[in-house]
């Protein structure tokens, strides 16, 4: 799994036994805001950084260099705030690097991702806050935004084409020999297994079409608990401001009767 | 014999129309069935006969295009975590016997007073059996809107659950524990119903919510699995004795494989009680339009003095109130996810925001 392991640390890390906060990101970039944010906490918090960039996505050398370049800003910005540095690069899976780091390194104190990355990977491997940071406004972050979406849309849209081609392809044999295909279709008996078996292909090609299409049209099930979320607490807000303490006097009308 | 059907049966030849036709039904019926479990098939069947197909290939190439769909949403709605597999087939077994007795009923039907005769006992048990059910359904739909309360489980389900009449099944998704002889009834009644007006669903949903107390999003989930395991049994039945054609039921399935993906995203977007708004408006819907065939099959039994004329425009009503009953199932359907999508949409931007 494991290809490549490249440890680099600056002066004060060495004799450091402070607790770390583990950056951890998988584009091999991380927005500028937040890694000025990363630093400033650790020095607050008396933390080192260590800064894992996982390559999931197995892209080498490319990868690698921007990591490096990364990495080799974090350390010039810690070692200007006085706090240690580490950083890593790997490649795989992100929950195996992630089972790995936990073996490896016992003093993490939580973990600081950016918002793209899937927390839940994190949290399966690792139990540990994780505090995702979104960079929305910033030129980096919103880049990185945005090619994760326009990746998966693009992977949507090969899948469309992909399927469509498939059914297009079915239909056309179909509609072409409609003559041999009633023929042999309608002659009942053991010919039954030809309609019933044609319609199954039929519905895994144009079914898998239909699906990937609407997701390509943006329609898309809504998760109910991450609705619920999000309502559940614009109500608790709107209950809060509502509780707002309020002065009164209590006149109790049977005094001095 | 297969021979002799064939020389029988004539296919059809297809123009641009009757494909576009097939088509847009497809597409209305399967997004109705993937949001309320089934529908579609009673217009698409009067719809194939009017196109100038036999009757019997038009049930057979709608049944071979039923099973495909059905398996489609149940599988697109199996992932939402709304399908109970369990309950399922336990309904689908029970339904089979029900579809079996229906279909004798019909034959003696049909020896004992011909097919005007069976026509009219179909007719009218549509009627009966919409207008009650579909009338409950409905209303009890109007009351969730208006008090926006959440979906409750009725005082008849919570009875039969409390009864511990072994065996007990215990279904996960559903979260119900019932007696299997509770659950026995309600499928037979739904193949009944199916062999009698193809849309065995009308019975198998409500059913399974006011009888069963599921909740109506898993029971209309629920339902795609037993329109699926009903549907293959029966299309293995046409196909054998080569009923089906091909160039229909694929015409159809390329029209409702979009419609019934549709449906089911749908159904992630709307509160529970518009699944039973939908059902309930359209069960009412057919049910004014198999009432406006009635005449004709009386007529035709010598019970009624009417005439022709006058019948067959009342055929043509009743075949526009069954479009309608789809039409204003999509529109309501539609409409609601359209709303969804808006209101998830500015809940984002508010929390965004916080």
């Amino acid at each position: 799994m494991m290809a490549e392991d490249v440890l680099m640390k600056n002066s004060k890390t060495q004799s450091s036994m402070k607790r770390k906060i583990l950056v951890l990101d998988d584009q091999g970039s991380f927005p500028e805001d937040l890694m000025e944010y990363a630093v400033h906490l650790a020095e607050r918090l008396r933390h080192d950084l260590l800064v894992l960039s996982a390559d999931t996505a197995w892209e080498g050398e490319g990868f690698r260099k921007r990591a490096g370049d990364m990495a080799k800003a974090f350390r010039t910005k810690a070692e200007a705030n006085g706090i240690g540095c580490e950083s890593m690069v790997r490649k795989g899976d992100l929950g195996a690097v992630i089972q790995e780091i936990k073996e490896k390194e016992k003093r993490i104190g939580f973990i600081l991702t950016d918002a793209g990355i899937d927390r839940r990977i994190i949290a399966e491997h690792i139990p540990l806050p994780i505090f995702s940071m979104e960079s929305k406004h910033h030129r980096n972050g919103g880049m990185l935004m945005t090619k994760r979406a326009t990746d998966q849309k693009k992977k949507t849209a090969m899948k469309t084409a992909g399927f469509g081609v498939i059914t297009a392809i079915l239909y056309a044999a179909v509609f072409m020999n409609a003559d041999t295909v009633m023929n042999y279709f309608t002659r009942g008996g053991w010919y039954a297994a030809l309609p019933v078996a044609s319609v199954f292909i039929f519905s895994f090609a144009h079914g898998a079409f239909a699906g990937n299409l609407w997701s390509l049209l943006g329609i898309e099930a809504v998760q109910k608990d991450a609705l619920r979320e999000v309502e559940r607490k614009v109500i608790q807000k709107k209950q809060k401001i509502a509780k707002k303490p309020r002065a009164y006097s209590y006149v109790n009308p049977f005094h001095r009767i | 014999m297969h021979d002799l059907a064939q020389q029988t049966i004539q296919f059809i030849d297809l123009d641009a129309f009757s494909i576009f036709f097939l088509f847009l039904v497809g597409f209305i019926g399967g997004l109705v069935s993937g949001f309320i479990g089934s529908g579609g098939a009673f217009v698409l069947t009067p719809g194939m006969m009017s196109l100038g197909v036999p009757g019997t290939v038009a049930v057979a190439s709608n049944m071979c295009h039923k099973f495909p769909k059905a398996l489609v949403g149940a599988y697109k709605r199996f992932k939402y975590g709304q399908v109970d597999i369990k309950l399922g087939l336990v309904m689908a077994a029970s339904a089979g016997v029900g579809v079996q007795v229906g279909i004798r009923i019909q034959q003696w039907i049909l020896e004992a007073w011909g097919q005007a005769g069976s026509n009219l006992y179909v007719s009218v048990s549509f009627v009966l059996i919409l207008v009650i059910v579909g009338g409950y359904v409905f209303r009890d739909a109007l009351g969730s809107i208006r008090s926006g309360a959440a979906e409750t489980v009725s005082a008849l389900a919570k009875k039969l659950q409390a009864i511990n009449l072994p065996p007990m099944i215990y279904f996960k998704t559903a979260n119900v524990r019932i007696s299997l002889w509770f659950t026995i009834p309600v499928g037979f009644a739904t193949g009944m119903l199916a062999a009698t007006i193809a849309v065995g669903g009308f019975i198998g949903v409500p059913g399974m919510i006011y009888v069963m107390g599921v909740s109506s999003l898993i029971a209309s989930a629920s339902e795609l699995v037993i329109a699926f395991v009903m549907g293959f049994g029966g299309s293995i039945n046409w196909a054998i004795h080569g009923m089906i054609d091909i160039r229909l039921t694929l015409i159809i399935l390329g029209g409702s494989l979009l419609g019934v993906q549709l449906g089911a995203i749908g159904t992630t977007y709307v509160k529970d009680y518009m699944i039973k708004f939908v059902m309930g408006t359209i069960m009412l819907i057919v049910a004014i339009s198999r009432g406006l065939a009635i005449p004709e099959y009386l007529r035709q039994l010598g019970l009624m003095s009417i005439s022709p004329e006058t019948t067959g425009i009342l055929n043509k009503v009743s075949f526009v109130f069954m479009c309608l009953a789809l039409i204003v199932g999509a529109v309501i359907i539609l409409g609601s996810m359209w709303q969804g999508r808006r209101m998830s949409a500015t809940m984002n931007e508010i929390h965004a925001e916080t």
